[in-house]
């Protein structure tokens, strides 16, 4: 017989298998677009590897830390628990520090979202992808104020595994980023 | 009874006037003036045939059916119904569809707008570009333009080459002499056509791009070679140039744009307009 | 770049201050005052707020759906007319109307259409007769199913505002294409009011989509596999994978399309590298299954007719359930069809061509299977049986002309001509709306307890079928006559004006159609007591939604039945079964303001970023975001009905019934 919790989770999968297709849809204008820069910078001349990497680095290791918190979680420790995602949270921060410095600096060369259309589509992509650490993260912050500060039972930890679940996808969907977007970018 | 015989006779007006109105003159598509236009009708009369094939039998099927087994309708056997084999019921529009599958392979690699037209006649070139709300022609090799009129020789294949400026998407179409292709800025897509004799066709944009979509439209003229050629060096003494500061004049939004010839083109113009959108 | 002003790009110029605008807002604020006027006075403010509003019942769901539905289905149709007056008038002369305004107008018909009307009545119908076909109590999320509701009427107030606020809609066509709908030809507000209703309704379908899909896949009663479900289940689980799959692409698409207007870049714009044919390819993306969307569920609607009218089970389940797989996974296989004149190549054009014309075969099959199942059965001609007569023959006739437009040469031809317009209002009225009112009229006596009036259902049913022949052979005609679709005017030399004035006569024959339904809903509501559905069984049907008392109880099942076959219903009718009454205790969702809060704040966000309101589209976004992290606080969301009351109050009904 199936609970409540396991429908939810199902329906989070069904969720995230829509919002990768979204992100189809933002590679593949990436794709398509990768080589019209108008006479602009290209990826060749603005991306730095050793910024993509670090931010990689940066999302992997989160992505273990998520892990070792939901470890925690389901033997329902408290303190563990927020001590994990709480340096998941701010692995998460740096990564979004490190890609808002990246955009300042692309955006101080002239070679900001409005240049062309390769820039517009990399803005979005990654852009995107930005946007929804960001709500992770917020994500996560609730997720930390409700294991402070309530017992754990199988809803709630149902709800902490779907945010955990939320965040390994985006982990996923960065190392395609790093692939096609820095990784041929660097090929060119 | 007077009821039925009302119906009955109002169907039979609909369904002669169809018929009729299909045969007028004025419905281009069954009138066709070009190769590529009648190859395209021919193609549209044969797939109509082959799904009538299933078709007409399945409304006499369904017809049928639903009158004799009517729940009242006490006399006809009831008995369980036979298992019919459902793959056979799969097999039968599938026959159908193989069929015509073939025969538009071929037919879309025969009227493809980018496969030139061999005749006896050296093919015209005309370049086509898409202004809002009008059409510019470019002759490239007689060195003239024209606005919303197109001539040339019958029995000759013209190549069409399209493009547009300082409008959206837009579609090239002349139904009778063949179907349409799309003219985009910054890219270039090309049409080839040939008229069997001479005549005068009205052509028009096909795509919507704005609030004068729909006085975009243009007159093409098929004449003998004579004619036409006559008609290159009347051209060529019309009192207008298109030279790029004309041209840039001729971009901005304009409607009902009256037929006008130009007399000189500026050089490469036709690629240049291409180029203004490339990197 | 975005306006730097306090109220963005409003300044009062956009209130209304031409005949249409003010005349739409006079109707909408009386419609408004009439309601509002009829609440205070029979003191039902407090009743329509616990009631209806809070819902979380998917019955109450999907009556607000249909009532939205039909509510636009009026907007729609007042469009239609206006677009048709227009084209018998403007033969060599303006007309009545400009041409900019000519486009707004069918822009906002294809869209309130096909997003507002068909997709609402749709998901209406599914959230009553889903759960009951499967044996479910309501759906997997039911608050979802809440937000999803008030998120489509959210799109439905946002594309209508215009009228109030703005004075322009978008008049790029239905998918506003580019770069028609970028900012260097369309600098207005019109495209950005298309753009955002979509997106909330979009995300509203996307809800209710993943809500449907885990509800068939999860939740149906013990013993209902896949191959037991009945067809509108499994039509509308097809339809709900389309949807997953589909509208997170016309998110995508219509933001990116946003982005070049509001940001200046340069996805789909001509020139910095700018790619419009790209726009294309992704909107058709989604565009190809959203059109089956709205077929595949009415596919599932008459085999469920067929066979209840039939009195015999449906001929090829098997095979019908195939097809509709076969249509589900093919629809993704062919979106190029729709731009064959772009220059893609024989090759290319010839795949999809190809492709295309292959979905020909389910769809036969499915006919095939309809007709046999109606072949030695004992068939009764209730209006459900009219609708599905009128449904497959015009069916066959848009099938036919879709062949037609699959072909690549011939498409060159008929592309964007009124034969495409034909073809595509054939199967949306022919297929779409036939089952949306063949299914209303089924399922009418589950809803609201009593059958509707016959006479006038047939009555209708013909002037809709007269209607439609009338209004869209002429249009057929007209394509190969040369018409291009969208002309807000021609040269009478073309000879189009009589086929235009026939079509706009068929118009009229139409609306006696929906005049009469509207007197049949009137009358048989006066009615219903001779007419009242006791049993909850009027048809002598086959599937478990029969089997509950009509309306059913708001808990659906007292006892959640176990399945041993196909036709569950019919199975326990056979066996004469009276289970066990070892009443449970029931778990209910509680009703919640969360939805439709959380659509409000989505709507004062939509608004905002039309008009480019910063500090208010930021405001709003936070308000989604705090409401939605409130709701995560909420740990109370069901409630209990203990098994003593629910099997008092089965007592009651059960005996309720019987007298």
């Amino acid at each position: 017989m199936q609970t409540q919790s396991d429908v939810k989770v199902f329906g989070f999968w069904v969720y995230l298998m829509t919002d990768l297709i979204l992100f189809c849809v933002l590679f593949a204008t990436y794709i398509v677009l990768c080589n019209n820069t108008f006479s602009g910078p290209s990826a060749r001349q603005l991306f730095s590897m050793q910024e993509a990497l670090t931010e990689t680095l940066l999302l992997l290791v989160s992505s273990f830390t998520c892990s070792l918190g939901m470890l925690a979680v389901y033997r329902k420790r408290k303190v563990p628990a927020l001590l994990w995602f709480l340096i998941t949270f701010c692995l998460g921060v740096a990564f979004l520090v490190v890609e808002l410095t990246e955009f300042s600096h692309f955006l101080a060369a002239g070679a900001g979202w409005t240049r062309s259309a390769f820039l517009s589509a990399f803005f979005t992509l990654v852009g995107t992808h930005g946007l929804h650490i960001s709500v992770g993260l917020i994500w996560m912050l609730v997720a930390l104020v409700h294991i402070g500060l309530r017992p754990f039972t199988a809803p709630s930890i149902s709800r902490i595994f779907r945010m955990a679940l939320f965040w390994h996808f985006l982990d996923l969907v960065w190392v395609f980023i790093f692939t096609v977007v820095y990784g041929m970018g660097h090929l060119q | 009874m007077l009821k039925r015989l009302f119906i009955v006779v109002a169907i039979f007006i609909a369904l002669l006037s169809i018929v009729l109105l299909i045969c007028s003159d004025k419905t281009l598509l069954t009138h066709p003036l070009g190769i590529i236009a009648r190859g395209e009708l021919k193609l549209m009369t044969t797939n109509i045939l082959l799904m009538l094939i299933i078709v007409v039998p399945t409304y006499i099927f369904l017809f049928f059916t639903a009158w004799k087994y009517r729940a009242s309708n006490p006399s006809p056997r009831r008995k369980p119904p036979f298992p019919l084999k459902e793959p056979i019921l799969w097999m039968i529009p599938a026959v159908i569809v193989v069929v015509m599958a073939v025969i538009t392979y071929k037919a879309t690699h025969a009227l493809d707008p980018y496969k030139p037209l061999t005749a006896e006649a050296k093919p015209l070139k005309i370049q086509v570009v898409a202004l809002d709300w009008k059409w510019l022609f470019i002759y490239p090799e007689q060195g003239i333009a024209t606005l919303n009129f197109i001539q040339f020789p019958e029995r000759t294949p013209v190549h069409l080459t399209l493009s547009a400026d300082g409008s959206p998407m837009n579609s090239f179409w002349l139904p009778q002499l063949s179907g349409q292709i799309y003219a985009m800025s910054g890219m270039v897509t090309p049409l080839h056509i040939m008229a069997d004799g001479p005549g005068i066709y009205s052509g028009r944009a096909a795509e919507i791009n704005g609030a004068g979509f729909a006085d975009m439209t243009f007159v093409a003229k098929s004449t003998s070679q004579e004619d036409f050629e006559a008609w290159v060096a009347e051209v060529k003494q019309a009192p207008l140039q298109l030279t790029d500061s004309a041209y840039n004049e001729l971009v901005q939004r304009s409607q009902n744009n009256p037929v006008t010839f130009y007399s000189f083109v500026e050089e490469n113009l036709f690629h240049r307009i291409v180029m203004k959108y490339a990197q | 770049m975005p306006s730097n002003n306090f109220f963005g790009k409003l300044t009062s110029d956009a209130l209304p201050h031409v005949w249409y605008t003010l005349g739409g807002t006079a109707f909408m604020v009386l419609l408004g005052a009439m309601v509002a006027l009829f609440l205070t006075k029979t003191n039902r403010w407090s009743w329509l707020w616990k009631e209806w509003l809070t819902s979380t019942d998917p019955k109450k769901i999907g009556t607000m759906y249909m009532l939205f539905a039909a509510l636009m289905f009026f907007r729609g149709m007042l469009d239609a007319l206006m677009l048709w007056v227009q084209q018998a008038l403007a033969a060599g002369g303006q007309g009545y109307l400009t041409a900019d305004h000519f486009q707004q107008i069918f822009t906002s018909h294809g869209d309130i259409m096909v997003f507002f009307v068909t997709m609402g009545f749709f998901f209406g119908l599914m959230n009553w007769i889903v759960p009951l076909q499967i044996g479910a109590r309501d759906l997997a999320y039911p608050f979802l199913n809440s937000l999803g509701l008030w998120l489509t009427v959210a799109g439905g107030i946002l594309i209508n505002l215009f009228f109030v606020i703005g004075g322009e809609f978008a008049n790029t066509g239905w998918l506003a294409i580019t770069p028609l709908s970028e900012r260097e030809f369309n600098p207005g507000v019109g495209v950005d009011y298309l753009i955002w209703s979509l997106q909330l309704s979009g995300l509203g379908s996307l809800l209710a989509g993943i809500n449907f899909l885990v509800t068939i896949i999860k939740k149906r009663a013990p013993g209902m596999t896949l191959m037991r479900m009945p067809l509108f289940t499994w039509t509308s689980l097809c339809a709900m994978v389309l949807i997953i799959s589909a509208f997170p692409v016309l998110t995508a698409t219509t933001f990116l399309l946003w982005l070049d207007r509001f940001f200046d870049m340069h996805f789909f714009v001509t020139g910095f590298g700018g790619n419009q044919m790209m726009y294309f390819n992704l909107i058709w993306m989604w565009g190809h299954p959203e059109v089956y969307i709205l077929v595949i569920p009415a596919f599932g609607m008459f085999s469920e007719i067929v066979s209840t009218f039939s009195q015999k089970k449906v001929a090829g389940y098997v095979s019908l359930v195939c097809a509709a797989i076969a249509i589900t996974l093919l629809s993704y296989m062919v979106w190029l069809h729709h731009f064959f004149t772009m220059g893609a190549g024989a090759n290319v054009n010839a795949f999809f061509g190809i492709v295309t014309m292959v979905i020909a075969i389910p769809s036969g099959v499915q006919v095939f299977n309809w007709i046999l199942t109606m072949y030695r059965g004992r068939v009764i001609f209730a209006s459900p049986m009219y609708w599905f007569m009128g449904f497959i023959s015009t069916f066959i006739v848009g099938g036919m002309a879709g062949i037609l437009l699959a072909t690549p040469p011939v498409d060159y031809q008929v592309h964007n001509s009124l034969f495409l317009v034909a073809h595509f209002h054939t199967m949306i009225i022919g297929v779409a709306l036939f089952g949306i009112f063949a299914g209303t009229t089924y399922w009418f006596p589950k809803i609201f307890g009593f059958t509707l009036n016959e006479r006038l259902g047939k009555r209708a049913f013909w002037f809709w079928l007269i209607g439609f022949y009338v209004s869209f052979v002429p249009l057929y005609l007209l394509g190969m006559m040369g018409a291009t679709r969208r002309l807000d005017h021609y040269d009478a030399a073309t000879g189009w004006q009589p086929l235009f004035i026939t079509s706009c006569i068929g118009f009229f024959f139409i609306a006696s159609g929906v005049i009469t339904q509207i007197i049949q809903l009137v009358v048989s509501i006066k009615e219903r007591k001779k007419h009242l559905d006791k049993t909850g069984d009027p048809w002598n049907a086959r599937g478990l939604e029969w089997s509950t008392s009509s309306p059913p109880p708001f808990y659906n099942f007292a006892l959640i039945p176990t399945v041993t076959s196909r036709d569950a219903f019919w199975q326990m009718k056979q066996k004469h079964s009276s289970p066990k009454r070892l009443y449970k205790d029931i778990h209910m969702p509680k009703n919640t303001p969360m939805g439709i809060y959380i659509a409000g704040a989505a709507f004062v966000f939509g608004f905002a970023i039309v008009w480019q309101i910063l500090w208010l589209s930021l405001l709003a976004a936070l308000c989604v975001i705090a409401l939605i992290i409130k709701l995560s606080c909420n740990e109370e969301t069901e409630y209990v009905l203990p098994a003593a009351k629910v099997a008092k109050m089965e007592k009651l009904r059960t005996h309720a019934d019987a007298k």
